[in-house]
């Protein structure tokens, strides 16, 4: 016999883990297929396991695609946009923080702020016609460059600076330190969990970008992942699925890593977003 | 640039208003708009409950394993919408997809996600809320461990149901929350553009096609480089709207 609390337990874990099961389950069903062959993706009714594992696809995915360029390519240029970006959000930050007297610092702030209403998508056609112009299509400034200024990232570590006390930058200035030294030694370490949140949201908002690169890029040695496999799927003719699960869970499986190392800054970044906005 | 046409070679040609003229006129905008709305108010709903009602049972005290269950929730986010969009081309496969096999062992005939005019907008909602609960789940569980312990003491003591709890102080102290993620959620929905375009590639006949689509289409396959920049002020000029009047309602409510 069951007790009436022991049941409501039990019916409140079944959700729980269901609802574990619905996230989790196209990442099974990807990983498992990325070892099937193309015939056996097609087939029905489906398999979980596949019959005989095609290690192959992952071997042949760089034979059709220069893959490990675009695997390059997304590592390098997530890496120098989630740099330069917080770089940029950070001193920033400080200046709109901590330069109070500075003519016009509130105007600044708030077209800073109203640049974090006006979506990626709008500002596309404009930027890829100044690309064009200055010939940085195909081009890695071209990928990192123009969203490093993120109103978003400027606001938070801005928020975040406020709470340092002047007394500590006055202290520093009164023996003689210049601006770049008070910033690097004295307010890049207190922000720095601020810092790596940031950051690991900026490297993965970069890593997994389509629109952009899709716009900005047109030859495959310098695609980004996403638009590779995007490639890949929008063939006219039999669409390598097999070869696509291999991409897909290729690129997939590094991002699972970096979110499960850094998930507490992540998750501590978009909570601060939310409960500050 | 919205004020002339150019192929994106030579020169332009100014045209006045004339771009805009034609957004208003353009039946593909129309039907466009009207599947970015749709999605944007089916998806929404959907999303935003299914997060709050995760939230609160996550916020449960007696929750074991909460660590593991909020990684596990958080996992689709953290993935690229291109990853997720391949993945769910063929889960929702018409004639192999997974999907269709659970759907046809419980005695229903298979459903055609992606190749029909009446499923294809419902299976980008289906992604769209399969991607974005777990991502405001973790937003509003951090709104509720704000919320005083003590408000639901007084109501344990005044005898107040699990129900009457969450209608009369969750659904009321999250408010700002709500209204923030409801915001997010409206401007990226109307900034949907990846889903559509690996999953269907806006068909069958335009029934899957989002505003951000055909400002895709419209500037870099047609090369309407003029026609793309109006309707990129166009969308801004919904987004601002759209956000401008949520804000106004939400503030407004809270005076009340």
């Amino acid at each position: 016999m069951f007790k009436k609390e022991n049941i409501s337990t039990y019916v409140f874990y079944i959700l729980l883990i269901t609802g574990v099961l619905i996230s989790l389950l196209p990442f099974v069903w990807m990983i498992t297929s990325s070892f099937k062959s193309l015939a056996e993706i097609s087939e029905y009714p489906p398999s979980l396991i596949p019959n005989k594992v095609m290690w192959n696809n992952y071997v042949d995915v760089f034979d059709t695609v220069p893959y490990g360029r675009n695997l390059f390519n997304s590592f390098f240029v997530a890496i120098m946009y989630t740099f330069v970006g917080v770089l940029i959000s950070a001193t920033g930050g400080y200046a709109l923080s901590k330069y109070r007297d500075a003519p016009g610092r509130k105007l600044f702030f708030a077209v800073i702020l109203s640049t974090m209403m006006i979506p990626m998508q709008v500002l596309a056609i404009p930027l890829y016609i100044m690309m064009a112009r200055i010939g940085w299509i195909n081009s890695y400034p071209a990928l990192i460059l123009p969203f490093a200024a993120q109103g978003f990232g400027l606001f938070m570590l801005k928020q975040y600076i406020d709470g340092i006390p002047d007394d500590l930058i006055e202290a520093a200035r009164i023996d003689g330190c210049g601006e770049f030294r008070i910033f690097f030694q004295i307010i890049f370490p207190v922000i720095k969990p601020a810092v790596a949140a940031l950051g690991t949201i900026y490297f993965m908002n970069n890593y997994n970008l389509f629109f952009w690169p899709l716009i900005v890029t047109n030859k495959s040695i310098m695609y980004t992942v996403p638009v590779a496999i995007a490639q890949l799927q929008g063939q006219q003719f039999g669409i390598p699925l097999h070869h696509i699960m291999a991409a897909a869970t290729l690129s997939t499986v590094p991002l699972i890593i970096i979110f499960l190392y850094f998930q507490k800054y992540i998750i501590s970044g978009i909570t601060m977003g939310a409960l500050k906005g | 640039m919205s004020l002339h046409r150019w192929g994106g070679l030579g020169e332009a040609t100014f045209t006045g208003v004339a771009n805009y003229l034609r957004i208003f006129g353009d039946s593909t905008f129309h039907t466009a708009l009207k599947n970015t709305i749709f999605m944007w108010l089916t998806s929404t709903p959907l999303i935003l409950g299914f997060a709050l009602i995760l939230a609160v049972m996550l916020n449960q005290k007696k929750v074991k394993f909460l660590k593991y269950f909020r990684v596990g929730y958080f996992m689709p986010f953290v993935t690229s919408t291109v990853v997720v969009g391949v993945i769910f081309t063929i889960l929702l496969d018409s004639s192999f997809g997974l999907a269709n096999f659970f759907i046809e062992s419980i005695g229903f005939e298979k459903i055609p996600f992606l190749t029909s005019t009446a499923w294809s907008k419902i299976s980008i909602v289906i992604v769209l809320t399969w991607r974005w609960v777990g991502y405001n789940t973790i937003i509003m569980l951090a709104g509720l461990q704000n919320i005083p312990e003590a408000l639901y003491e007084a109501a344990d003591i005044d005898g107040g149901t699990t129900f009457q709890k969450f209608f009369h102080i969750t659904v009321p102290m999250m408010r700002p929350i709500i209204l923030f993620t409801f915001i997010l959620s409206t401007i990226g929905s109307f900034q949907i553009f990846t889903e559509p375009y690996i999953m269907t590639g806006g068909g069958p006949m335009q029934s899957s096609l989002s505003v951000v689509q055909y400002l895709y289409n419209s500037g870099f396959q047609q090369f309407r480089m003029g026609y793309a920049s109006a309707l990129s002020y166009v969308l801004f000029g919904i987004i601002f709207v759209a956000s401008y009047f949520q804000l106004k309602i939400g503030s407004g409510e809270e005076g009340i």
